[in-house]
């Protein structure tokens, strides 16, 4: 893998790889730490790249198998900080124009979707993508990507608001 | 209000609704029905929340370094790793030469010829002592492969051990006798292929002759066509081209499968199909059972040809 060629994967999918790992460490410094050794294993594995799936697909892939392998080598156990409103419960307050969901909270509910799933959030929501771009993206048909979308709302939907 | 009836399809309009734009009739609906619905609107609330929530929590937080140093550090750790592959194959070269002069010494010298002994014990010609239990096994006749279970094949010359699971294999113009435990005597001939496992033996093709010294013994072989359990004495065996044949020279023989249960008594013939039951044929223990039943000087073996002319009928 050439600088030229590494370059351009970078500037298009470096959000993608951080809202992944975001999922998995919280702590600001080993995020930023993981981040570099995912690229760096992107660089070396390049080769092993068939080009059978999506650019993404295989990102998420390394990504997550790097998060895992980081996590197992630095024996991280993840703190559960929460960033907004610890007191997160079922059912929505009054004032709910306002309330956001904990990121702690949220970020387990993701982690429990299935990769499918989750990568679609990721680009969705973490690169900003649209219907018509997520379907360019993942190679998918329209229907089949709001399909998921829908699903994963739904689970999403039916663990933080399970009463 | 407990229970709503379009609470499915509101969901399906409201997530909709979060990613393109709805019709105008669709909007119509989805409000309506809100405005009146408390479950419907609680749901949009919560849908709201969540949509914002991702929108805004799923965001990068990592400062983004330049590709230059990503590429940098690349190649230093690549740098780092390949010099601990240097020292890794150094030392496992100063090992090697290590380890190849100390067994050039008077010890290596020794557990070498111990070794040695050792191997001649186990498969010394005709050293190992057929026991109670133990399955042993002799190439009479050409060659013959050991098969260990999980490992590779070796070819075999001398008396050796059958284990459970092993398999023994005969080529073309080869004879192997097989001792199982102190009560039977199994002639494999050419082509032939048996596994060995506890309490039966599985014949996967060729033909056998087997030979029972005790009576009141439990023994089975089996094969991929049906099962024969022996409650005599002495019979052959035979399975190609997915058909098996089984004639009993003395005592009896239980043939059977899913299909069928047959005994075989003395100077019969049992012949069975793949997916067939047994059929017993009786010949009357005249000129078939002669051409098969030509005894060698050992006793238990019978002529090959006399085998073939049997199967081939």
């Amino acid at each position: 893998m050439n600088e030229l060629e590494f370059t351009k994967i970078y500037e298009e999918y470096k959000k993608y790889v951080s809202v992944i790992i975001r999922c998995h460490i919280d702590d600001k410094h080993l995020q930023d730490d993981l981040f570099q050794e995912v690229w760096i294993s992107v660089i070396r594995s390049w080769h092993n790249f068939k080009k059978n799936s999506k650019i993404s697909t295989w990102l998420y892939s390394v990504t997550k198998f790097t998060a895992l392998q980081y996590k197992r080598k630095h024996r991280y156990i993840g703190k559960e900080k929460c960033l907004g409103d610890s007191s997160w419960c079922a059912g929505v307050s009054p004032g709910f124009e306002d309330s956001l969901i904990d990121w702690s909270v949220l970020k387990e509910s993701i982690n429990a979707l299935d990769d499918e799933e989750q990568k679609l959030i990721f680009l969705k929501y973490g690169m900003g993508y649209r219907v018509s771009e997520l379907v360019k993206e993942l190679g998918l048909t329209e229907t089949t990507v709001k399909g998921r979308l829908a699903m994963a709302k739904k689970k999403l939907r039916s663990r933080l608001f399970k009463k | 209000m407990k229970n709503c009836r379009l609470k499915d399809t509101i969901e399906d309009l409201i997530i909709l609704s979060q990613h393109e734009v709805l019709s105008d009739d669709e909007k119509r609906i989805l409000s309506e029905h809100i405005a009146v619905c408390e479950i419907c609107a609680q749901m949009e609330k919560e849908y709201i929340i969540l949509e914002r929530s991702l929108e805004k929590s799923i965001v990068p937080a990592v400062k983004f370094p330049d590709t230059g140093i990503i590429f940098n550090n690349c190649n230093e750790s690549k740098g780092y790793f390949m010099n601990w592959k240097k020292v890794a194959i150094a030392i496992i070269t100063i090992g090697t030469i290590i380890f190849l002069t100390m067994s050039g010494n008077r010890e290596g010298k020794k557990i070498a010829s111990k070794q040695e002994k050792k191997n001649e014990v186990t498969t010394g010609e005709k050293t190992l002592e057929i026991k109670k239990g133990s399955v042993v096994f002799d190439v009479e006749k050409g060659t013959a492969y050991l098969q260990k279970y999980m490992e590779i094949k070796n070819q075999v010359n001398k008396r050796s051990l059958l284990e459970l699971k092993d398999s023994v294999t005969t080529m073309s113009n080869s004879e192997v006798t097989v001792y199982y435990s102190d009560f039977v005597k199994i002639k494999m001939k050419s082509n032939t292929q048996l596994q060995y496992f506890k309490n039966y033996v599985h014949m996967k093709n060729g033909k056998m002759n087997v030979n029972m010294f005790r009576k009141g013994n439990k023994f089975t072989i089996k094969t991929p066509i049906a099962m024969a359990g022996i409650l005599g004495t002495e019979f052959s065996i035979a399975v190609s081209n997915n058909r098996m044949k089984v004639i009993v020279r003395e005592g009896t023989v239980k043939v059977w499968n899913e299909k069928g249960v047959e005994h075989i008594k003395a100077g019969h013939i049992c012949t069975v199909g793949k997916g067939e039951a047994p059929y017993l044929k009786k010949t009357g223990s005249s000129s078939a059972i002669k051409a098969v039943g030509t005894r060698n000087n050992d006793g238990g073996s019978v002529s090959n040809t006399g085998l073939d002319t049997l199967i081939n009928r």
